[in-house]
């Protein structure tokens, strides 16, 4: 085991990872540990490219659908911020 | 999943791109392929991933849905949000001069919270914020 310093750790995350760790009756060594293998397993996991994925078509009148995610999710901006 | 700071170079991406990067006849279709070769470490959260297959799904259906999943989990890193990033995007939200959605303000406070820069948007309203606009 290494004692180390870390800086500049989000406050909000390091609050619930103690907690966390103290809900499950570890320190937050060893949930920090763990924590971080399983981001090290998540990010080293291979990956496809981008340039890989199935694409589609289309259809007609879909060439703004990307601009137009808000509108057909969401209704219409107003714009009314108040 | 635990999601832990970015201190490489990495790219949100938002779903505007991914919707572009998946349909052909989008736009900026093209621009989003040209990007693709060059985005470093790109990722996205379960916010966007979740606005990019129900918008698949109500304009091009069921199979493109799941044919636009299986390309996101199959290529990128997916950020959960937990209520450390909720609660900073409610406080976004709350205070946000601009006309954002709540998942627009999600997306900024994954930005926040994972201390990425660049983000992948067509969204011309990201570019009134403090984040790199990769277009």
């Amino acid at each position: 085991m290494v004692q180390v310093t870390i800086k500049d750790v989000d406050e909000g995350t390091f609050r619930e990872l103690k907690a966390e760790a103290a809900r499950e009756g570890i320190s937050v060594g060893k949930a920090l540990s763990w924590a971080v293998k399983v981001w090290l397993s998540e990010m080293q996991k291979p990956r496809l490219s981008l340039l890989s994925w199935k694409t589609f078509k289309g259809g007609k009148g879909t060439q703004y659908l990307s601009e137009e995610i808000d509108d057909i999710l969401y209704g219409e901006k107003s714009g009314n911020i108040s | 999943m635990i999601f832990c700071m970015v201190k490489r170079v990495a790219t949100f991406l938002d779903a505007n791109f991914l919707i572009a990067l998946y349909s052909e006849q989008d736009i900026h279709h093209k621009n989003a392929v040209e990007l693709s070769q060059h985005l470093q470490h790109p990722f996205t959260s379960d916010d966007v991933v979740d606005e990019a297959i129900s918008v698949t799904l109500r304009k091009f259906g069921k199979k493109q849905a799941i044919e636009i999943l299986d390309n996101i989990t199959s290529s990128l890193p997916v950020f959960m949000c937990d209520k450390s990033a909720f609660e900073a995007g409610a406080i976004i939200f709350h205070t946000t001069p601009h006309n954002f959605s709540f998942t627009d303000c999600m997306v900024l406070a994954v930005l926040s919270v994972t201390g990425t820069h660049d983000i992948a948007t067509f969204d011309k309203e990201f570019k009134k914020t403090n984040v790199t606009v990769v277009d």
